[in-house]
């Protein structure tokens, strides 16, 4: 039986800690064991964190309960209006549009039909002036496309794009002035960084998120 | 390792009713999987608060999208989708939080709260367990979340390699590669807090 040193030891101690560790390997990889205690201690320590994982906390009394009682509230709840399909092509459009929310609120107040409903006066004097934003994504082979990033609270299916005819995905955003982080979900689990956004940062998972200047 | 849980009948008969107008229906999925989904939120945030608002949630989305659940698919892995999504959002949001160089350092500078269940066992043995289960969340946070998330899916859950890459969307190279470099940081995590433990 071959010996195994301590720096061929690493991965035969992942693949038993897997339980992938083939019998013909572990016989010398035992043997390095028994004779090794800083490799032993290793080998403890990660069936150490098997058997600590495995000794699961208990859910919370009522769990159940509240997910079933937040179930029937959102039965109770009015379902959500989806956002009118966009027509414009352009990919980047950023338009100020504070005198806009004015003139559409004065609309609404004379009561034009399918506008919306106008703010409290106290919301209206304390909210910032927004700036349209069009983000598109070219993914014709998606069956769904969102958008999730600071301005949404990260919300993997709260901003969803609509496929344009041309197989490009698009939504317009209207946010305040500000820089925000972003990244597109396709079908609901693939993330992906904006390929069209100049400027990029490490998301600190696997891939990067795309950055968002929104100015007046 | 913790067993991979079976594909149920019994899963595609609740959602069946549940989209059929019996929302309550619901409880069995949420009782079956709510162990697995809170542990999961449990272990990659470190706190049990935030892992049930995380876990309630997960079920929220997982119900209001049941009609977007392909049939014939396993419904655990899926609802892992869900929670994992959300927990990679929470913790995004609190690095977000972390950078904003307006915010006071001290508090959001420290880990996750770390609040271990009460097991009811007697006083030595629930000690032993929690002063354990304190050494391996500190373990856990140390490990940067991409690591930390195959790890928790392979060791805590019991998925297969492809439910993994599944739930990732990662390829299974990578979930290897993940797996392999989590348990070398884990033991390098594990050394160093034993040696300030001492």
């Amino acid at each position: 039986m071959q010996r195994l040193a301590c720096r061929d030891v690493t991965e035969p101690l992942h693949k038993r800690a897997d339980g992938r560790l083939p019998a013909g390997e572990a016989a010398a990889l035992d043997e390095h064991l028994r004779a090794c205690t800083g490799c032993r201690a290793q080998a403890e320590q990660l069936d150490w964190a098997a058997t600590a994982l495995q000794r699961r906390q208990d859910v919370p009394r009522g769990f159940a309960d509240r997910v079933l009682q937040r179930v029937a509230e959102r039965e109770g709840a009015t379902r959500p209006v989806r956002p009118r399909p966009l027509t414009l092509g352009i990919a980047w459009l950023a338009l100020p549009v504070a005198a806009l929310i004015l003139v559409a609120a004065g609309l609404a107040l004379r009561g034009v039909p399918n506008a919306p409903p106008p703010p409290s006066t106290a919301s209206r004097a304390v909210e910032p002036p927004r700036v349209q934003v069009e983000l598109e994504l070219a993914k014709a082979s998606a069956r769904t496309v969102s958008v999730a990033g600071d301005f949404n609270e990260w919300q993997a299916d709260g901003s969803r794009l609509t496929k344009g005819r041309d197989g490009v995905w698009r939504i317009r955003l209207e946010l305040p002035p500000g820089r925000y982080q972003y990244v597109f979900v396709i079908d609901g689990e693939q993330w992906i960084a904006d390929p069209q956004a100049s400027t990029v940062v490490d998301s600190g998972f696997s891939g990067t998120n795309s950055v968002l200047d929104v100015s007046l | 390792m913790a067993p991979s849980l079976p594909a149920d009948a019994d899963d595609l008969e609740a959602i069946r009713r549940v989209l059929a107008g019996q929302p309550d229906e619901f409880r069995a999925l949420v009782d079956k999987y709510g162990p697995s989904i809170f542990n999961l939120a449990y272990r990659m945030t470190g706190s049990a608060p935030d892992a049930e608002d995380l876990a309630q949630e997960a079920f929220l989305q997982a119900y209001a999208r049941l009609a977007d659940f392909r049939v014939g698919s396993r419904f655990h892995p899926w609802l892992y989708t869900i929670a994992l999504n959300l927990c990679r959002n929470h913790l995004r949001r609190k690095a977000l939080v972390r950078w904003l160089p307006l915010q006071p350092q001290t508090p959001e500078d420290r880990p996750p709260d770390i609040e271990p269940v009460d097991h009811g066992l007697d006083p030595e043995q629930a000690l032993l367990d929690k002063e354990g289960d304190l050494r391996l969340q500190r373990a856990l946070q140390a490990l940067p979340a991409k690591y930390r998330e195959v790890f928790l899916l392979r060791q805590g859950q019991g998925l297969s390699y492809e439910e993994i890459a599944q739930v990732t969307g990662l390829p299974l190279g990578t979930v290897e590669v993940r797996l392999f470099r989590a348990r070398k940081k884990l033991l390098e995590a594990l050394a160093k807090d034993g040696s300030r433990a001492r």
